[in-house]
């Protein structure tokens, strides 16, 4: 009988979300940091700031399916990485003011030309962000309790 | 450019080659907005059976439930819906917020672990709706990103959406919020629960439906 060598798994030792617990770390993005990259890039910056559980205060905003994808992504690494729980995420933009019918196209023409950085918003782990209440004015941050 | 010509071919397509009739209906919003309530409580109303369970704890429907053939009729119009409920989209998943309903921590984890894999399949979904309902809770408030980011990636695809502010039954509820949230949308006000304001809902999604 041929004996069956036991090869031994290596075990993968878990990702971890790095910085220190008790850290608060604020990034100021500016929006020329994300212009050049396409979706899968910016999400790619964005995800790798957040996983050092630091909090992203980006100039401008994503688009929606750029934020549908940052979701998606958030989501895949839910329990592959520990003490990632997901993001919270708010911006804010004047996208809904009252204004006249030049100023509106004025600002989608820059919109195409330069992307959307009349707007700002904020993007940050879960497990450091606890809670973002937002209306049209304003954003609050409320840390998590640790 | 080339987003607008993919979406306007994949509507002509879809046109041609769809069951005649048929109208893919999908049930959008954050968990415990009451999408399953609302679908229930149409089955209910034309079929006589519920599409799903309901729970106080979030993310009860964690996979796409899909009721097929469900036909409403309207003034002598009869329309065939294929209804897609989708599990609540979130943007953070912590297995200990479920353990605080009472579930055992490996229990809680593996809700969780099928909470994600619900959400991501919620999204995939989006591509294949021909309109959507999109379901705000009434009584929190709805400048929530998840709302915003729904509706900005059915606008992108070019999907008809009706908003519907749920639990107006409830004395927290504040209906004139949620339309001054979203001043493009038609939004109307229901209690999927207790059947409140239902028929003005039937009247809105025949509307929604002309513009698919």
């Amino acid at each position: 009988m041929v004996k069956k060598k036991l090869v031994k798994k290596k075990k993968v030792p878990k990702r971890k979300v790095s910085g220190k617990k008790d850290d608060l770390t604020i990034h100021f993005m500016p929006y020329s940091e994300i212009s050049n990259e396409d979706a899968v890039g910016r999400i790619k910056k964005i995800m790798g700031i957040v996983l050092k559980n630091k909090i992203i205060i980006l100039q401008g905003k994503l688009s929606s399916e750029e934020e549908a994808k940052l979701i998606e992504n958030s989501m895949m690494l839910i329990g592959n990485v520990a003490g990632f729980a997901g993001i919270e995420i708010a911006s804010l933009s004047s996208e809904n003011e009252n204004r006249s019918l030049f100023e509106g196209v004025r600002r989608n023409i820059a919109k195409i030309l330069v992307g959307e950085q009349d707007a700002i918003t904020v993007i940050g782990p879960a497990s450091v962000v606890g809670e973002i209440q937002k209306d049209p004015k304003k954003i609050e941050l409320m840390l998590a309790r640790k | 450019m080339i987003k607008i010509m993919k979406n306007f071919a994949r509507r002509i397509f879809s046109g041609i080659f769809k069951k005649k009739g048929e109208v893919k209906l999908g049930f959008y919003g954050s968990p415990n907005a009451g999408k399953t309530s609302l679908a229930n409580r149409i089955c209910q109303d034309w079929l006589g059976e519920d599409l799903g369970s309901v729970s106080r704890m979030p993310h009860e429907t964690r996979a796409i439930q899909v009721k097929e053939k469900v036909v409403l009729e309207r003034d002598g119009k009869k329309i065939e819906f294929k209804l897609i409920d989708t599990p609540g989209i979130a943007t953070r998943i912590d297995f200990e917020d479920f353990m605080k309903f009472g579930l055992k921590k490996k229990a809680a984890q593996g809700r969780a672990k099928e909470a994600t894999q619900g959400i991501i399949e919620s999204i995939k979904w989006l591509d294949d709706m021909d309109a959507v309902i999109v379901m705000i809770d009434a009584t929190v408030n709805p400048y929530s990103q998840v709302n915003i980011t729904i509706l900005g990636n059915l606008v992108a695809r070019d999907i008809p959406v009706l908003v519907v502010a749920n639990k107006i039954d409830l004395k927290k509820s504040d209906i004139k919020k949620v339309k001054g949230a979203f001043p493009d949308y038609d939004v109307v006000g229901i209690s999927a629960k207790s059947g409140k304001n239902i028929e003005e809902f039937y009247e809105e999604l025949f509307k929604l439906v002309k513009k698919v």
